[in-house]
């Protein structure tokens, strides 16, 4: 193959933007002196759509079986090229684009160094191109059953969708009953439905639906593989069992700390957190006419749930018992859907807004709330503390993940984001995907969320998990990292470097070192950002399209005598 | 003799610094026509023998050029990077070459400005600097001069 590489050049003038800078003969006469260029030609414009089918026959009628195209940036027009070698029957990677446009011309005026620097990037192309290599596609078998953790509104959710998809799902609860904390509010943000009914509604299309098995007082104990072809031990009663799954779904949402010592109070029947409250709202207890002072601030400002969920049951108090309520705040954050006109409504309504900047004191005295504090707006005016008497106190609680997400983000290999709430993969790519490929996030355990947002992003998933593992079997370009067994020493350094865990050690006669093992990159896992092929100390690995010899390769082409 | 120009070479990441590359290219900003761009899909995917090589292959300077930290696409590549930078740096002082001629600059996909301004500090450090020791063409032009003088 090395020997009968035929490179041809196609340089594109960009309807005269490239070579009102560089002279196309120049840059020809140069490039037609290296020995593997055997066809160079030149166009108006390269990526026009005849272009293609003309290209198509030159690669034919040339028998050429490297590419190169000296024009515009690879990010633009890649794509096409690609398609064109692959109409004209080559590997779709056996082209090198040159970014003459972008490097070169638009950034530089007309002048000698120009000329050189041009004719230096296209040798760097060609240099690249001869050392192309073809990147075939594989098919690769993977588990089409999905493990979801959690049992909670979003966990049923995800499970009802990936079954709707087609996809064996199982659903590990931690409790002894599915229903996470929806089962303890009375009533939900943004949808209109009792939350015993949505529950119930729920619980029960989980359960009859076969293809969703529930396992409840289950957790994860420890997890080995990669997407397609998970090994999940599933942990019940002390014993370990070990399931074979495609994908995870993490939906293991949050949990509320009440914390009154925060405010100088001690718990007591009418210090109460939100949750409390909704519960006892639930339980049907009488705040008819009663005095309600709520707080938000210190503290709990990172999300907007608990400032929605304060407006929200203000709202519901005022308008369903008639009570007073007073709201002290020292931010109000409602942005969303529907939030501003609730926090509207509820000023309608006459509940009392106050608000505070740390000037406030709260004392329990004989199940009677005493709040001292200063207004910032009238105190200019009228300066001095205000005294308002309550029944009762509401108080936010803390929202952190729930108990042994740590742990679990362990097991996952996940790094924990800002608050150890489970971290998103960069905003770049779906917001419900993780750092490794496989395992997904849905609900709150990445940040407090609204039951309103649960359905979309239950979907989210599912949709990502199916966009991967559509079939019993999924073809997949093999553009992932090889490793040269015989240069492996098994030091692990790759498993231990690569951000998507998408490294396995593989064990087996075929690998020629002395250990019979070596790194094996998954091509469903990996995202070719080549960091194990830069921390391989054996340079063992190489990753597709930057391998260390094209890179060497460009870089000594670059050396050109004025 | 003509006034020395440097040959730098830059590798830049695909998603933010080759973009901002880019997007320097079609806003049209000017800078030194001494830059040469490696088109790398991470700068966690640059090593320390890439960097060596590149003086050996006659580079006056070296810089990668990599995502805003904390931002880069791959995690936590950029950070290799510089730590792979800093050590280069070590190296190239121990054989005399000199670390100031390697750098490692952050950049996202839309600070094309950024890049151009990058591009002038690093042609003007490494032309304050002059040819690297290594770089066969200034030495042989050294060489001549000595030889005629």
């Amino acid at each position: 193959m090395e020997n009968n590489t035929r490179i041809g050049v196609f340089f594109c003038n960009c309807n005269g933007k490239i070579t009102e800078k560089v002279d196309y003969e120049e840059i020809t006469s140069e490039i037609k002196k290296l020995p593997q260029v055997e066809y160079v030609r030149d166009s108006q414009n390269l990526c026009a759509h005849l272009e293609g089918e003309l290209i198509c026959k030159e690669i034919s009628k040339n028998q050429l079986n490297r590419i190169v195209v000296i024009g515009c940036a690879g990010s633009r027009e890649e794509g096409f090229f690609r398609e064109v070698l692959v109409k004209a029957g080559l590997n779709p990677h056996l082209l090198s684009m040159v970014n003459l446009l972008g490097e070169c011309c638009a950034v530089h005026e007309k002048n000698p160094q120009v000329k050189v620097k041009s004719i230096e990037l296209a040798r760097m192309g060609v240099a690249r191109a001869a050392l192309l290599e073809e990147v075939k596609h594989g098919d690769v078998p993977v588990n089409r059953t999905v493990l979801v953790i959690g049992g909670g509104l979003a966990g049923m959710e995800t499970a009802l969708e990936n079954a709707a998809r087609g996809f064996k799902v199982i659903l590990a609860e931690k409790e002894d009953k599915l229903g996470g904390r929806l089962a303890r509010v009375n009533s939900i943000i943004g949808v209109d439905r009792k939350p015993a009914e949505l529950l119930d509604e729920k619980v029960k299309a989980v359960t009859s639906n076969p293809a969703i098995e529930v396992r409840t007082n289950t957790r994860l104990g420890d997890l080995d593989g990669n997407i397609g072809g998970f090994t999940a031990w599933l942990v019940k009663d002390g014993t370990e069992t070990p399931v074979e799954v495609g994908a995870i779904v993490v939906a293991t949402g949050v949990q509320t700390i009440f914390c009154p010592v925060k405010y100088g109070l001690s718990i007591a029947d009418n210090v109460i957190g939100q949750m409390k409250l909704e519960r006892l709202l639930a339980d049907g207890k009488d705040f008819n006419r009663k005095n309600i002072s709520m707080i938000i601030g210190k503290g709990t400002e990172a999300f907007n749930l608990p400032f929605v969920i304060a407006v929200k049951n203000a709202l519901l108090l005022r308008q369903k018992f008639n009570a007073t309520v007073n709201l002290f705040y020292t931010n109000i954050k409602v942005g969303g859907d529907n939030w501003e006109k609730m926090y509207t409504d509820a000023r309608a309504a006459g509940v009392n807004f106050f608000k505070f900047e740390d000037n406030i004191e709260i004392a329990a005295n004989n199940g009677e709330i005493i709040i001292n504090y200063e207004d910032p707006f009238l105190g200019n005016k009228v300066p001095g503390t205000y005294k308002i008497t309550s029944d009762y106190i509401v108080l936010p609680e803390e929202l952190v993940p729930s108990e042994g997400t740590e742990e679990l983000a362990g097991v996952l290999r996940l790094e924990l984001g800002p608050a150890s709430f489970l971290s998103i993969d960069n905003a770049h790519i779906l917001p419900e995907m993780t750092s490794r490929d496989g395992i997904y996030l849905a609900g709150s355990c990445q940040m407090p969320g609204f039951v309103n947002e649960i359905e979309i992003s239950a979907k989210a998933v599912a949709e990502e998990i199916f966009r991967k593992l559509y079939d019993e079997k999924v073809s997949v370009e093999m553009t992932q990292p090889y490793v040269d067994a015989t240069k492996c020493v098994v030091c692990l350094t790759c498993y231990r470097c690569c951000p998507h865990g998408a490294i396995t050690i593989e064990h087996g006669e075929q690998y020629e070192n002395l250990y019979k093992s070596a790194a094996v990159m998954n091509p469903l896992a990996c995202r070719k950002c080549g960091i194990c092929a830069a921390e391989c100390p054996g340079k063992a690995i190489q990753l597709p399209d930057y391998t260390d010899s094209q890179i060497l390769a460009q870089l000594e082409a670059m050396e050109v005598q004025p | 003799m003509s006034e020395f120009q440097p040959k730098i070479v830059a590798f830049c990441c695909y998603y933010c610094a080759y973009s901002a590359a880019d997007l320097a290219g079609s806003m049209r900003l000017q800078y030194p026509p001494t830059i040469r761009m490696i088109e790398q899909p991470c700068s966690g995917r640059i090593d320390i023998q890439l960097i060596l090589q590149a003086f050996e292959d006659g580079a006056d300077g070296v810089y990668v050029a990599g995502c805003l930290e904390g931002d880069c696409h791959f995690l936590k590549g950029n950070y290799r990077a510089k730590r792979r930078v800093a050590e280069a740096k070590k190296i190239l002082d121990d054989v005399g070459i000199g670390g100031e001629r390697v750098e490692m600059y952050n950049l996202s996909g839309s600070m094309g400005p950024r890049f151009a301004e990058v591009a002038h500090e690093m042609h003007d450090r490494i032309k304050g600097l002059g040819p690297s020791p290594l770089n066969k063409r200034a030495t042989k032009k050294e060489v001549m001069t000595g030889d005629c003088s």
